[in-house]
């Protein structure tokens, strides 16, 4: 429902890496986008509020901070720029002080005009991408916590990214919004109600989540 | 969805097993899958893809915690009886 409201919805500024992905069966690029403060530099060839890191600014990225941090993970055929994720972010990265989050949406190649560079698409269990963002993350980022959520096929793609990482090890806490389990029931209950849209939740109870205190953040209301 | 096939045309039609006429007609997701995921991963259907890429797998081997929501009147993903069966298999007290 909340996409089909046409409102701006909380503005959400990102810096862009594109990686390359290590593994030679799933070659090509993929995008991330960085939640960063707000700037006034904007680029057409990008989704709004989006420009590219310069290599400058991505050398220094790295920290020994302890804030937590968010891998976002966006629905069929999205990206980072779709207000139901702006709205989950907003209030998170906004919070200020040592309570802030840190947060970064993982693009499912060729969404949020990312131009693929090869023949290797995404699909709903396409969790390379993800993977090696996740690890990054962890060499990049030692001591943040690492939560991931995702929605809709989104959901369905984190889920089989926390069953993929090596037993024993933890990488992500996870929420899930809307997960698609059962995919080819899904399939057939699209078909029956002939609706051709997705329903979202707007905000995760995060309060309900077992995070820890601190880093629960006051509800975003729209303007 | 076949708008971003469009606008990645040019990348996509490099040694591609795709038939983008096909794809171009499609009118539902499921066909466009078909025309789409069946090839590239080698599905012999969209529903053997859609099985092999469902969660419900995952879920039942994720050791880190995870916290799933799921709409009620979700159009796509109700509680319906085969996904509240599959939710049990996780939790007992799993309700609608």
């Amino acid at each position: 429902m909340w996409t089909a409201i046409k409102n701006e919805g909380p503005p959400i500024h990102y810096k862009r890496k594109l990686f390359e992905n290590e593994d030679p069966n799933f070659k090509g690029s993929f995008a991330v986008d960085f939640v960063v403060p707000p700037f006034s530099e904007t680029d057409d060839n990008l989704p709004p509020r989006t420009v590219n890191f310069t290599e400058e600014e991505f050398e220094n990225i790295g920290s020994l901070d302890t804030r937590p941090m968010l891998v976002t993970l966006h629905g069929l055929s999205g990206g980072s720029y779709e207000i139901y994720l702006r709205q989950v972010l907003a209030p998170l990265v906004t919070i200020g002080g040592e309570r802030e989050w840190a947060a970064c949406v993982v693009n499912s190649r060729g969404c949020a005009m990312h131009k693929i560079t090869s023949n290797v698409l995404y699909n709903a269990r396409a969790t390379w991408d993800c993977r090696q963002t996740v690890r990054w993350l962890r060499k990049t980022y030692p001591n943040r916590p690492l939560y991931g959520i995702g929605y809709s096929l989104g959901a369905n793609m984190l889920t089989n990214v926390s069953l993929s990482e090596p037993s024993g090890i933890i990488y992500l806490n996870s929420f899930s919004i809307s997960l698609r389990k059962v995919r080819h029931v899904c399939s057939e209950q699209l078909l029956s109600s002939q609706v051709h849209g997705t329903w979202m939740l707007e905000i995760a109870r995060f309060n309900e989540l077992g995070l820890e205190e601190k880093y629960i953040p006051k509800p975003w209301v729209p303007a | 969805m076949k708008k971003l096939i469009d606008l990645h045309y040019d990348e996509l039609s490099k040694g591609s097993k795709l038939d983008f006429a096909k794809i171009r007609q499609a009118k539902y997701l499921h066909e466009f899958d078909r025309d789409v995921q069946g090839p590239t991963w080698g599905y012999p259907t969209e529903t053997a893809y859609y099985r092999d890429s469902s969660s419900v797998d995952s879920l039942l081997a994720v050791r880190i915690p995870l916290f799933a929501i799921s709409a009620k009147d979700d159009p796509v993903s109700q509680t319906s009886e085969p996904s509240l069966v599959q939710w049990k298999l996780i939790s007992p007290d799993c309700s609608r």
